[in-house]
């Protein structure tokens, strides 16, 4: 028996660029943004400011407890990143949890963690550069000798990669765990099953029913969250940190 | 049973850094969501949020105002009312002056009427009396003349007539002086 861990499948190709390949994770990540964009237009529907419904009270605890976790990590400079933070929190949540809906998880495909990473990683060499001045920015990297430049220069780099296998590497380990999972049950099946005489009965995986529901408790429910929970603090305390020269120029 | 990390026609590697457009098409989506979230969701409830504190600074600001309003009006009354009190204190106490300056008046003139009318009744007792003293010593020297003449039984000479009513009328003077008042 052979339990087979794919790639994302390639759905179709654009003739142009000499073909641009879609694959799974960007259709699926098309659909969940336009499910996103549908909940959060349906959430800012009719707001009221005094007497507010359900799902307009379910939109503030939301847009409060980001911005609450974005001043509290960031301070208030912070706060203009809280709209990125969520959108990347939300991103990454949906396409881990996607899982449970029967698609391939697309935070299990290196190239959109690596874009993740590869943002966060901008933001804070541009906010470095923002706040501390092209000098100031190169300079850091001489810091506190320039003898340890390639050091540095590792250490920077190490950053996004480190946040971009980590989050790839949870959430595939997750599907590759959950398939094993899946595979065994299915060949204990088969054992329990075997003193029936009919190949067909004997194929039922029976022992897939209920037991695998704790296994995508822990990888699609907790691992997602605390994948995205993860990236978005990461992200945040990186770019805080570059802005950090900023804030204490400004305090002086 | 075998684990096998499948990289097909059909599919992409299940590491495969080559999937540039996947990262491509991962920042696009990204960036769309950020604005479309950003500019319909997060903006908005931001400023519902705002605007919800700020109205709720104004009632406060407005609570506030409105209970120093209460209290500067509060303190003005107390003031009236003191001054108030004070007022009617002085009125009572005018009053109670007025009435017991007349009260004295009144009590005055009254023992001095009073006084009057006892020394009136005084002066007229005393005449009174002198007039009963000169009654009852004309009714004496009639009665002593009449029991004289019975007594003796003739009559006696004008000059001895005159002596014995004299003498008598001494006679009970003195008597009258040591005992201070007219026996009847």
């Amino acid at each position: 028996m052979d339990i087979n861990i794919q790639g994302p499948k390639i759905l179709f190709t654009i003739p142009v660029l000499g073909g641009i390949e879609i694959s799974e994770t960007v259709v699926c990540q098309w659909i969940f943004m336009v499910i996103i964009i549908a909940v959060a237009l349906w959430l800012v529907r009719d707001m009221k400011r005094k007497s507010i419904s359900g799902k307009q009270a379910a939109a503030e605890i939301i847009v409060n407890m980001l911005n609450k976790l974005v001043l509290d990590t960031m301070g208030k400079t912070g706060l203009k990143y809280a709209p990125y933070i969520g959108t990347l929190f939300i991103m990454s949540f949906m396409g881990s949890i996607s899982g449970i809906f029967g698609f391939r998880p697309y935070t299990a495909n290196i190239a959109v963690t690596a874009a993740f990473a590869l943002v966060t990683f901008v933001m804070t060499q541009y906010m470095s550069i923002k706040s501390s001045g092209l000098k100031g920015w190169v300079k850091s990297y001489m810091e506190p000798t320039p003898l340890l430049l390639p050091l540095n220069i590792i250490s920077n780099l190490a950053t996004p990669v480190s946040i971009a296998f980590r989050h790839f590497g949870n959430i595939f380990a997750g599907t590759v765990v959950t398939a094993l999972v899946y595979g065994a049950l299915a060949s204990l099946s088969a054992v329990v099953l075997q003193w029936i005489p009919n190949a067909f009965i004997n194929s039922i995986p029976f022992l897939q029913v209920g037991i695998p529901a704790v296994l995508s408790l822990y990888f699609d429910w907790f691992g997602a969250f605390m994948q995205a929970y993860i990236i978005c603090m990461l992200t945040m305390v990186f770019v805080a940190d570059a802005c950090a020269v900023e804030d204490a120029q400004n305090v002086a | 049973m075998n684990l096998l990390f499948l990289s097909e026609e059909a599919t992409r590697g299940v590491v495969d850094l080559t999937d540039v457009w996947s990262l491509v098409f991962t920042w696009c989506n990204l960036l769309i969501l950020y604005i479309v979230l950003k500019k319909f969701f997060f903006n908005k409830i931001n400023d519902m949020l705002e605007k919800r504190k700020t109205e709720v600074e104004d009632t406060y600001r407005r609570a506030d105002e409105a209970e120093a309003e209460a209290n500067a009006i509060k303190e003005q009354y107390d003031a009236k009312m003191a001054g108030a009190q004070a007022e009617a204190e002085e009125i009572v106490s005018n009053a109670v002056k007025a009435a017991r300056t007349k009260e004295n008046t009144i009590v005055s003139e009254a023992k001095a009427k009073a006084a009057a009318t006892i020394a009136g009744a005084e002066a007229k007792i005393e005449i009174d009396r002198q007039k009963a003293i000169n009654e009852v010593k004309e009714d004496i020297s009639s009665m002593a003349v009449e029991i004289a003449s019975k007594v003796i039984e003739r009559d006696i000479g004008p000059e001895d007539h005159e002596r014995l009513i004299d003498k008598l009328i001494d006679e009970l003077s003195a008597d009258n002086d040591v005992h201070g008042e007219v026996k009847a």
